[in-house]
């Protein structure tokens, strides 16, 4: 469904980016850095040029090789990070989730996890781990730095502007900081002055992104500083040729330089962006409402009008994704797996970062007795969701079909130690160490299983 | 013209009538106003019928009119109720609501008496305004699928059903604000009408970002088409024809929802501002020859301070500044907040952040806005009715709700203070707000307010902290210009300072306030020049005014006044 826009702001942003400071400093700690060497190392530094680029699907491609070397940590951070650029929200989760369980004893896990389900909109999930993460060290200045805009996002200016200040204090060189503290000051005018020392410290510490440089310039503006905010908005839309707000701002900063044809053109250019953006959401929620319809008629097992409803939501974009997952979910009831199939697939195509289509992919392929195909699938999912145990335990249960008994242990195994206590993975576990002749410790895994089984009924 | 009522154009200025206080009301100490809707009589109970469709007109309305029906000189309340939606098995019809101010505070509903039927269709908004010039205010209702109501004041406290005779019923598609306007300055009024959606009971969506977890929430308006608004010219003889494609109104298929009539760049024709939801703003410029140009994006108030689009709601128009240019304010949904548009020689700045309303009004969802000098201080204040559009949108962001509290926005040096939010005070309980109306309902010399709220009881506000300072108001008398003034500019020097102001056409959202012009004077007890500008060229001055007294001003005469009781 997103996809649409994923690629307007990608092809919008400038070929070739600076380096900037970290917008996730906590990739920065001793414990956040791949090592120097080993087989993940060149994957990693060719994702690393691709962001220079500002090729972030390039990246993203090379840090999945990277993880898939043999070791998620730390790749994981980088992976969470290239999928929140590409507006993946729910796969950038995925990723910071497991990471966050795969190095406990290092805080950027918890850190980028905090990080993205701010920028979800799930401050209070978010605030729950920084919290955490402050009461243990208080002195973490990019906890502080989570949480102030946690509470921004929430309107919370008062603990916002306190705990952004907190990590200024604790960490001057936060660059991220200043820029989001220059912005919540820039809201009013008896804190323009502050705002502008913000924003400038920002920019002092190397930032020099589009933000930084259009919250600058709108500032200028505010403060009649023309000749500046000229200065700034120029660079903003040289950074994004595809934002209106840039485009408006620089009208109406051209307009009071006495700019007037600059000021035109801007103007013309900003209404051509924003005619094609709103166009873009309302055909975005309209979509969207119609696949709601869908999932509705779906539930009261309406199938055909359900099946209309998300064909219609396609429309004008045939390649809108979730839509296509409706129709899978459709043709899967009515018995038409080849359908259901080559729905998912189109729905993997417009939206390749999303697990679950992955998960159904491997669910539909195995009815079909397409086992090694569906064990691809779940391979795919678990790249994008690599702690999702029972996804884990699904691949075993393929490999297991599939008689490759040794590939089903090390997937179960892997199950339990993200899940210890599941009963079902035990059992699992115990049935695969009997095909494979180790009688004892499927005897075990068995007994863990029981005991499992009935502290579970005694608790119930 | 004399009537039961006692009509005339004087008899209205009966010194008899004393604010001798309101009755028992809910005070918070402190607190601007108090809450006198229950002591007042007031009853009256909004029907939005919601269902588990979730049919967005259910969260839109609906609009409240103040307006003296019955020429007494005291200003009667017109509520707009909702009504049914299908599925709801209640079979009883939805009544609006009239209610008569007796004066000192109490209030009897006169709907029956005074004809005013059950609601039609879905109501929605309301104008008011004396379309045929017979000298009394007749009243429009508008409609959600049914026809707009056009109700003609008789004279004698009852009003007919002229809908179908002036021909303005529209085609009973989502019709949403509406402002009586002299377009063509011939002395009669025309009338604009905001339509929202091209929505009805048989397209309604199915949204919610959560509906897998059974939470089905309101649709966004992106996911319908938007409508064109209608432009009625009146024909002089009670009747009206649609000009919306000729007078190039029809070409813009917004999302409207709030407008103001106003004149923004001063010269002596009226304009018209809408507010839009999810889409820019229009300011259609009157070209003076029955036509109008939407200049909105290029005059910098359409969009916000970044040119988003923001949801607008209602609408208002009014100097807040004090450089004798008209300003306007826009109120919006949550994450935005209350646009401010400052005008700079007939160019706007969005101004929220300079005037500081921006970080105040960001949480709540605003609907009525009225610029007012509640305060008599002589600067314009601001008072915004909110409430979520989303009736469960504390299940989908927790720490939002439906029901919000108002914002009073007082002028102090340049920027604007939020007044509301004491412990106590009627302005912090929060309501799901949607119209506001402003004037002085208790004659005190200060304005009150009435909101009505959406699927609940209005609130009747009164001001016990304006009437310590001077004041005027100014009602005007149009005899070549429309009946009411609309479109007249009114010039004041009092001292050193002069101001300036209009007499508006809409205003708000959905809801109707009164003609009359409240000036508030801090210390002055004398105005020294009164010009007004009428619509027809005509400009009448009128020097040496005491302050503190409700002064009637007739088209091409000298005024007459009436001396406010406790002065």
């Amino acid at each position: 469904m997103y996809s649409l826009h994923v690629l307007l702001v990608a092809v919008g942003i400038s070929s070739v980016q600076q380096q900037q400071p970290e917008e996730m400093p906590w990739l920065n700690y001793v414990c956040a850095r791949p090592a120097s060497e080993g087989p993940g190392h060149i994957h990693f530094e060719s994702a690393r040029a691709s962001e220079i680029q500002g090729d972030y699907r390039n990246a993203l491609a090379a840090y999945l090789k990277a993880a898939s070397t043999g070791t998620q940590w730390p790749y994981c951070l980088y992976l969470a990070r290239s999928y929140l650029r590409l507006n993946e929200p729910a796969a950038a989760e995925g990723a910071a989730e497991a990471c966050s369980q795969l190095a406990q004893d290092c805080l950027a896990g918890d850190l980028t996890l905090a990080y993205i389900l701010g920028e979800k909109g799930e401050s209070a999930r978010s605030e729950a781990i920084v919290e955490q993460i402050i009461e243990s060290d208080p002195q973490n200045a990019e906890a502080w730095y989570v949480s102030g805009r946690n509470r921004l996002a929430v309107n919370d200016g008062n603990q916002g502007e306190a705990r952004l200040r907190q990590a200024i204090k604790l960490n001057p060189e936060l660059a991220h900081a200043h820029l989001a503290l220059g912005t919540y000051y820039s809201q009013e005018k008896s804190t323009f002055e502050q705002a502008r020392r913000s924003l400038e410290r920002a920019q002092a510490l190397g930032l020099g992104n589009f933000k930084l440089h259009l919250q600058l310039g709108a500032l200028d503006l505010k403060r009649n500083q023309i000749s500046t905010a000229v200065r700034h908005l120029e660079k903003a839309v040289e950074l994004n040729r595809l934002a209106p707000e840039a485009c408006y701002l620089l009208s109406r900063a051209y307009r009071r330089s006495g700019a007037l044809r600059e000021s035109r053109e801007a103007l013309d250019r900003y209404r051509e962006l924003q005619v094609r953006t709103s166009r873009l959401n309302e055909e975005i929620a309209r979509s969207q409402s119609l696949y709601q319809k869908g999932m509705k008629l779906l539930q009261e097992r309406r199938l055909e009008p359900a099946l209309a409803a998300f064909r219609e939501a396609l429309g004008p974009h045939p390649n809108q994704d979730i839509c296509h997952y409706g129709i899978a979910q459709v043709l899967a009831l009515k018995g038409d797996s080849g359908g259901s199939i080559a729905a998912l697939r189109k729905a993997i195509e417009s939206r390749p970062y999303n697990a679950a289509y992955y998960r159904s992919l491997a669910d539909i392929l195995h009815n079909v007795k397409r086992t090694a195909e569906a064990i691809d699938a779940l391979n795919h999912a678990l790249s994008l969701e690599p702690a999702n145990g029972p996804v884990h335990n699904q691949l075993g249960n393929l490999h297991f079909a599939a008689s490759a008994f040794e590939e089903a242990r090390a997937a179960y195994e892997t199950a339990i130690r993200l899940d210890p206590k599941n009963a079902l993975f035990r059992l699992n576990l115990s049935s695969v160490l009997q095909r494979l002749g180790r009688v004892q410790e499927a005897e075990r895994q068995k007994q863990i299983f029981q005991q499992l089984l009935s502290t579970s009924s005694s608790q119930n | 013209m004399r009537t039961a009522f006692g009509r005339d154009a004087f008899i209205w200025w009966n010194l008899l009538v004393v604010a001798a206080g309101t009755p028992a009301s809910q005070t918070a100490p402190n607190a601007y106003f108090s809450d006198i809707t229950e002591p007042a009589g007031i009853r009256f109970r909004h029907v939005n019928s919601a269902s588990p469709e979730k049919y967005l007109v259910e969260t839109m309305g609906s609009g409240v009119a103040l307006f003296d029906y019955d020429g007494d000189g005291r200003l009667d309340i017109f509520f707009v109720n909702g009504g049914r939606v299908p599925g709801v098995t209640d079979p009883s019809p939805v009544r609006h609501a009239l209610y008569r101010n007796l004066g000192e505070g109490r209030f009897c509903d006169q709907t029956s008496t005074a004809g005013i039927k059950v609601s039609e269709g879905y109501g929605q908004g309301t104008a008011v305004a004396d379309y045929d010039g017979d000298g009394d205010d007749d009243l429009l209702i508008t409609n959600f699928e049914g026809r707009n109501v056009l109700y003609a004041n008789k004279g004698n406290g009852t009003f007919e059903d002229r809908t179908e005779e002036a021909g303005v019923a529209g085609d009973g598609r989502w019709s949403a604000s509406a402002a009586f306007l002299d377009i063509d300055n011939d002395g009669d009024l025309d009338l604009y009408v905001t339509r929202y959606l091209d929505h009805n009971f048989g397209n309604n969506r199915v949204c919610g970002p959560w509906l897998e977890k059974g939470i089905r929430t309101y649709c966004s308006p992106k996911v319908y088409d938007g409508l064109s608004d209608l432009l009625f010219r009146n024909n002089g003889n009670g009747t009206f024809t649609d000009i919306s494609e000729q007078a190039g109104i029809a070409r813009y298929a917004g999302k409207s929802l709030g407008v103001v009539a106003g004149d923004f760049d001063w010269d002596g024709w009226i304009d018209i501002y809408v507010a839009n939801d999810s889409q820019g703003n229009y300011l259609f410029k009157n070209l003076r020859n029955g036509t109008f140009e939407e200049i909105g994006l290029n005059m910098g108030v359409a969009f916000d301070e970044n040119g988003a689009p923001q949801a607008g709601m209602g609408a208002d128009m009014a100097d807040f500044n004090g450089d004798g240019l008209p300003d306007i304010a826009v109120t919006n949904l949550d994450v935005e907040y209350l646009a401010l548009y400052l005008n700079h020689d007939f160019f706007f700045e969005e101004v929220a952040a300079l005037f500081e309303v921006k970080l105040a009004s960001r949480n709540l969802v605003g609907f009525g806005v009225r610029f007012l000098d509640f305060d008599n201080d002589s600067d314009l204040d601001i008072l915004v009715v909110n409430g979520h559009i989303i009736d469960n949108i504390a299940q989908i962001r927790p720490g939002s709700s439906y029901a919000q509290p108002k914002l009073l926005f007082e002028n102090r040096d340049g920027r604007f203070v939020n007044r509301a939010g004491q412990p106590g005070d009627p302005l912090s309980a929060s309501q799901v707000s949607r119209g506001l109306a402003v004037g002085d309902i208790d004659r005190d010399g200060d304005l009150d307010a009435v909101v009505s709220n959406c699927g609940q009881g209005p609130m009747l506000l009164s001001n016990d902290h304006g009437n310590g300072k001077n004041w005027l108001e100014v009602r005007l008398k149009g005899i070549e210009s429309n009946s009411n003034g609309i479109g007249a500019r009114i010039e004041l020097r009092v001292g050193e300072k002069r101001f300036r102001t209009q007499v508006l056409g809409g205003t708000s959202y959905l809801s109707a306030s009164p003609y009359w012009v409240h000036l508030g004077l801090g210390e002055r007890s004398e105005v020294d020049e009164l010009t007004i500008r009428w619509p027809s060229g005509t400009v009448d001055t009128l020097t040496g005014i005491r302050t503190n007294q409700r002064l009637q001003v007739i088209e091409g005469s000298r005024g007459s006044s009436e001396k406010h009781p406790s002065h």
